[in-house]
């Protein structure tokens, strides 16, 4: 292997990266969005504990951004005055996202009524959860957690006739591809994600079309990061006239200086004008969606 | 009110937890065996109703039909040729085996099936109920959950107590040589078990999706072993206790969550069955039986 791209999550990346920053291999996870995966991150005590992997960049938001862009988003567009929680306490993407956008919120004056958790992505019932954050009076519910636990909450809420406003994140999308899914319980869901299967530039739309005549399915934003990921590789290694005879150790060094260089910008379909830290973690604008009728609509 | 609604919403788990727990507790029972694929024939059975639903169009009673046929079939199968060969082997052989089983389920769905979750379409026709001017709703899923668990329970206990096969059953249960010296047929008696606990578990699937509709691969293991520790916890072997204890986990892992901590209830819930376990070792309808030497 000369190069990764991957892997998709988190949890298998903090291992993976581990072991290809021991072996130098650049790599490039499309969605692995914890800051372990980069490492060098301090933690709320300001300490180091997993040292800067520097072989290691991200296609996607890092968790502690995703939490500060969704609460500066929800101020920003008045979304919800009183704000309940649900996470997954036993994720780290989704406890680092909570743990941000929990600060970001105090910082900027959101009032968050009830957070409550709940084990793992395998838990079934959410009643009393739901039932906490109605009793709090929430009007807006953030969900940072994948679409999987997401959707049974939404299906849940319905049928306790809940009907606050749900707001998520990337791990939401992908709700709608869930085989027999009721659209309409995510109608007016709302959700901070880089990609949308139906912006009109051509690009997505060349992308979109192969993709559907190939699995036949809409692309969610897993797809769309990792096919940025590897035209981001593939213009790395044009710039640095990287050739499949060079050691992994010789492309690594070459990657991480084109990565690092400040000129170096990449239009894909998740973001136009993409740049990388020197930390690992990309430069992007997120965008806020909504599904409307079973699409998702730019809010 | 919030009250009220937590501990519906507890016994409505806690159903399905009993459902589970009664297959469990029935071939522990019988075969002195735990069978730990028992939750991923759950899994199993809401796949073959929803494949029968989405693909076949069977009207959906009909479906928990099918899944309840295909799953005893199955039931039998793996008895057959997992665990009989194992008669005379240690507990600890066996056990190994059940584990086996139970990843072979998982991964053969993984590959009928696919990852891709599913959202399953609830078989029960009804609406939910709003009391109080909407504060407190009643899932119809919830009533015939708790209805379904106690026709289950009265019938289970009914068939043990007084049928041929459930006094053989009984007999086999007290002692499998003996049971045979007296003309019992031990493998069809233990045959028979699992087809019972494999039906029991394609309902117990069915209306745990239904409720909680989004169907994985892996959707029967943590609710396989949520129910094996209420079957534990209300006694393993005893029909009433596997009720009791389904429901009693349901209801204290819903008020853990909610008047506790989120974060904890597991934590809470696998506690209080330690401290149970310390103060009554059989379970709380268990009974203290004494080994012969």
């Amino acid at each position: 292997m000369q190069i990764l791209m991957g892997t998709v999550t988190t949890a298998p990346c903090v291992a993976v990266s581990a072991e290809s920053n021991a072996d130098n291999i650049f790599t490039l996870t499309p969605s692995a969005s914890s800051t372990d995966v980069i490492g060098g991150q301090p933690d709320e005590n300001g300490n180091v504990t997993i040292p800067r992997k520097s072989n290691v960049f991200q296609m996607c938001f890092t968790d502690p951004n995703q939490g500060i862009a969704s609460a500066d988003y929800i101020k920003e567009q008045n979304l919800g005055t009183k704000i309940a929680v649900i996470y997954n306490n036993g994720d780290a993407y989704s406890t680092g996202i909570f743990q941000k956008f929990q600060s970001e919120a105090k910082t900027l004056g959101l009032e968050i009524v009830n957070v409550s958790s709940f084990p793992s992505d395998d838990t079934t019932d959410f009643t009393a959860q739901l039932n906490a954050a109605r009793n709090a009076g929430a009007d807006l519910v953030f969900l940072p957690i994948y679409y999987t636990p997401a959707a049974l909450i939404l299906a849940q809420a319905d049928s306790m006739k809940y009907t606050p406003k749900f707001f998520g994140v990337d791990g939401m999308d992908g709700i709608l591809g869930v085989k027999e899914f009721n659209t309409s319980l995510a109608e007016d869901v709302m959700l901070l994600t880089p990609f949308s299967a139906d912006a009109e530039d051509e690009k997505t739309q060349n992308f979109v079309a192969k993709y559907k005549e190939k699995y036949g399915d809409t692309p969610n934003q897993f797809a769309a990061d990792a096919y940025d990921c590897i035209y981001a590789l593939y213009e790395a290694c044009k710039a640095k006239e990287i050739t499949s005879d060079m050691s992994n150790e010789d492309i690594c060094s070459a990657l991480i200086e084109q990565f690092t260089d400040p000129s170096f910008v990449f239009n894909g379909i998740t973001g136009t004008d993409i740049t990388w830290k020197d930390t690992g973690e990309v430069s992007k604008s997120p965008k806020g969606m909504v599904i409307k009728n079973g699409v998702y609509v730019g809010m | 009110m919030t009250l009220v609604s937590n501990l519906i919403n507890g016994i409505s788990l806690g159903s399905v937890y009993a459902i589970i727990a009664l297959g469990y507790t029935m071939v522990y029972g019988i075969a002195k065996m735990l069978n730990f694929a028992h939750g991923d024939v759950i899994m199993v059975g809401a796949y073959i109703s929803y494949v029968s639903t989405a693909s076949l169009n069977v009207p959906p009673l009909l479906s928990v039909v099918i899944a309840m046929a295909v799953c005893t079939v199955l039931g039998i199968l793996i008895e057959g040729l997992a665990y009989r060969p194992l008669r005379k082997a240690s507990s600890l052989a066996v056990l190994i085996t059940a584990i086996g089983v139970s990843y072979l389920l998982q991964n053969a769905a993984l590959l009928i099936w696919g990852s891709t979750p599913i959202s399953f379409a609830s078989v029960v026709p009804f609406d939910s109920v709003s009391l109080f001017g909407g504060k407190l709703v009643i899932t119809a899923e919830s009533i015939v959950t708790v209805a379904v668990s106690i026709v289950i329970m009265v019938l289970l206990n009914l068939f043990t107590k007084k049928g041929k096969m459930g006094k053989a059953m009984r007999a086999v249960s007290e002692d499998k040589d003996a049971a045979q010296l007296m003309g019992i047929n031990t493998n069809a008696t233990i045959s028979m078990t699992f087809a019972i606990g494999s039906a029991l578990a394609a309902v117990a699937g069915v209306l745990l999706c239904s409720a909680y509709p989004m169907l994985t691969p892996t959707t029967g293991s943590m609710p396989g072993i949520k129910a094996f520790t209420a079957a534990v916890f209300g006694g393993i072997g005893s029909i009433p206790g596997a009720m009791l204890g389904g429901i009693m986990l349901g209801v204290i892992e819903i008020f853990a969550t909610s008047y506790i901590s989120s974060e904890l209830s597991n934590a809470i819930l696998f506690a209080i069955l330690i401290i149970v376990l310390l103060v009554k070792p059989t379970g709380l309808l268990g009974k203290a039986v004494k080994e012969k030497v």
